[in-house]
């Protein structure tokens, strides 16, 4: 099921959506995701995870840099043989 | 959605457990990157035993939670042998084996506490440690 939804944007994210094949798909996906990452932190909080063990953004992009990091060296290694062959 | 991440016994213990926030962290990166965090049902098994009331209420929630950020990957016939013999590598630990097996079938990074044994199963870039 689908809504029919008129909407207004600053022109700032307007000019971010003319560069979009399918902006209606884009804002959904941003959407769903937003309130994925909203249930998330909710269920952490629920958890116990408050206070000085509160899962801030800047943690969560800290540990981002780090898985980021790890894959990236993984990717090479296994690009590595294939790009010499 | 893709498993991008896998936790073993000693992650899972520690998330439970609110020892420390990098296992939340992670879960948190993987969830708003589009991913699932796996949770092997041997690490759960494994876990399960070592856990408090409240421990285990809050597991409970966690796999329960409909649409979350992790989810919980069966032991698939075809793995069960898998699963025994790798765990024979690193002194019978289930979870553990369970995890890397799924970690090499996902193509995604562990995270652990146990890296050393862990290393033992997986290449040094495929474990991640906590």
């Amino acid at each position: 099921m689908t809504r029919k939804l008129s909407i207004s944007l600053p022109d700032e994210a307007a000019a971010v959506l003319d560069g979009k094949e399918n902006a209606s798909a884009y804002i959904a996906d941003l959407i769903v995701r937003d309130d994925r990452t909203r249930r998330t932190r909710e269920m952490f909080r629920r958890h116990g995870y408050v206070g000085d063990k509160e899962i801030t953004d800047a943690g969560i992009a800290r540990m981002r840099d780090r898985l980021g990091a790890l894959e990236e060296r993984r990717r090479a290694k296994r690009a590595g043989p294939a790009e010499t062959r | 959605v893709s498993v991008r991440l896998i936790l073993d016994t000693t992650a899972v213990l520690a998330y439970l457990r609110l020892d420390g926030i990098d296992v939340g962290e992670l879960i948190g990166t993987v969830q708003e990157n589009g991913d699932m965090t796996g949770i092997p049902a041997l690490a759960i098994l494994s876990a399960y035993d070592q856990l408090e009331p409240d421990e285990r209420t809050r597991l409970a929630d966690l796999v329960a939670e409909a649409d979350g950020p992790t989810v919980v990957i069966p032991l698939l016939s075809d793995d069960v042998l898998v699963v025994a013999e790798v765990a024979g590598r690193v002194k019978g630990d289930h979870g553990l084996a369970h995890a890397a097996v799924e970690a090499r079938k996902h193509e995604a990074v562990l995270a652990t506490f146990a890296g050393a044994d862990a290393r033992v199963l997986l290449d040094d870039d495929d474990v991640l440690d906590l």
